[in-house]
């Protein structure tokens, strides 16, 4: 399952039959690009028993509308914008957050968190830690807005680039950047609302 | 340096000058925000640390039966919407667009009040002139040899009546 990325001419091969109806010629293009999608969305819906169904879904809107599809992105970046607008749809319908384990711990537990978080880079935190604070982020991403929910799974999960992710959502890279602040400044908001009404 | 561009520069993980350092240090604000987000960032690394699962066995075959199977509508139809979609939403704007200047515009703006405005001039120029026609014809001014205020007079009249 673990395809490299195809010659671009063969690439284009399998596009132009998929485009002429011919369904087989979409098969490879799932084994290259599926893990890819995968990735995008259990880091975006983060619910691992839905994220196949959600994939799925994603490959039967892509194969659905590819006569659309007119190369003035990649390939990847066209399926992408697909399964993060799918995804956004998904998180607009749906949101629900589960108890994590950050919420359940004492506050002199989070107090260690938080100092450890301040100590030397990438040894103040133990891996129990770092478990804590996964949770912490992902209930605050859980309850945030499903575009800023998006924007900041895009750059800080999946690690992408301003300019990647202005293509994928198609924004300028300045309304990227703007978004992206704004969307950790709501996250900063929340975090201090929820240790205040603790 | 203002608090919005300070925390930025260290969100995005920039180099930090020593206006930014100095900014730091003395503003309270900045300094707990920034520890909240240090806090928030090393969390969403170790979510970046959490595998996505792998695509079941069969994954792909079980996508090519099903998309196999979708009945030809269901394609036709997703390509339909495709390219009317975008169509109906200008058209319906467009509309919107129309409706909005036509319920912003006032009504006695002049856009609006120039035909009426305009009608009313000749309809007043014509009631002048049928005055003065009847008054010429039929000498029903007895007096002084008629002058241009009654005349005027006679028009505003007629005008008033309307």
């Amino acid at each position: 399952m673990g395809h490299s990325r195809p010659d671009p001419s063969q690439e284009a091969d399998w596009i132009r039959h998929c485009q002429s109806g011919e369904t087989e010629a979409f098969a490879p293009l799932v084994d290259v690009y599926q893990r890819r999608v995968f990735s995008i969305v259990y880091h975006l819906v983060r619910r691992r028993n839905d994220v196949e169904d959600i994939v799925q879904e994603i490959f039967m809107k892509a194969f659905a509308a590819i006569g659309s599809y007119n190369s003035q992105s990649s390939f990847g970046t066209w399926l992408n914008r697909i399964a993060v607008n799918h995804c956004y749809d998904y998180l607009r319908r749906q949101r629900s957050s589960k108890v994590t384990y950050f919420w359940e711990m004492s506050e002199e537990g989070q107090r260690q968190v938080e100092e450890n978080t301040h100590g030397p880079k990438d040894g103040g935190l133990n891996s129990e830690e770092k478990l804590a604070l996964g949770d912490l982020a992902g209930k605050l991403l859980a309850r945030a807005p499903a575009e800023d929910r998006v924007i900041l799974t895009l750059k800080e999960i999946e690690d992408r680039s301003v300019e990647e992710i202005s293509e994928i959502l198609s924004l300028k890279v300045s309304t990227v950047k703007v978004r992206l602040h704004r969307a950790r400044k709501r996250m900063v908001r929340d975090f201090e609302t929820w240790q205040k009404g603790r | 340096m203002r608090c919005d561009a300070v925390r930025q520069i260290v969100e995005e993980g920039m180099a930090r000058t020593p206006a930014v350092q100095v900014h730091i240090e003395s503003c309270s604000d900045c300094k707990e925000y920034l520890s909240k987000w240090e806090m928030l960032h090393a969390g969403l690394a170790a979510m970046r640390e959490d595998e996505p699962p792998e695509p079941s066995v069969g994954f792909t075959s079980r996508l090519m039966r099903r998309l196999e199977n979708a009945p030809s509508e269901f394609q036709f139809g997703q390509q339909l919407i495709d390219q009317i979609g975008r169509r109906v939403v200008y058209a319906t704007l467009m509309v919107a667009l129309m409706l909005g200047l036509i319920l912003a515009l006032p009504p006695s703006g002049p856009l609006r009040s120039s035909g009426i405005s305009q009608s009313v001039f000749v309809q007043t120029q014509m009631a002048t002139l049928a005055n003065e026609q009847i008054m010429g014809v039929d000498g029903i001014e007895t007096g002084d040899a008629p002058d241009s205020t009654s005349t005027g007079n006679g028009g505003t009249e007629a005008t008033g009546s309307r």
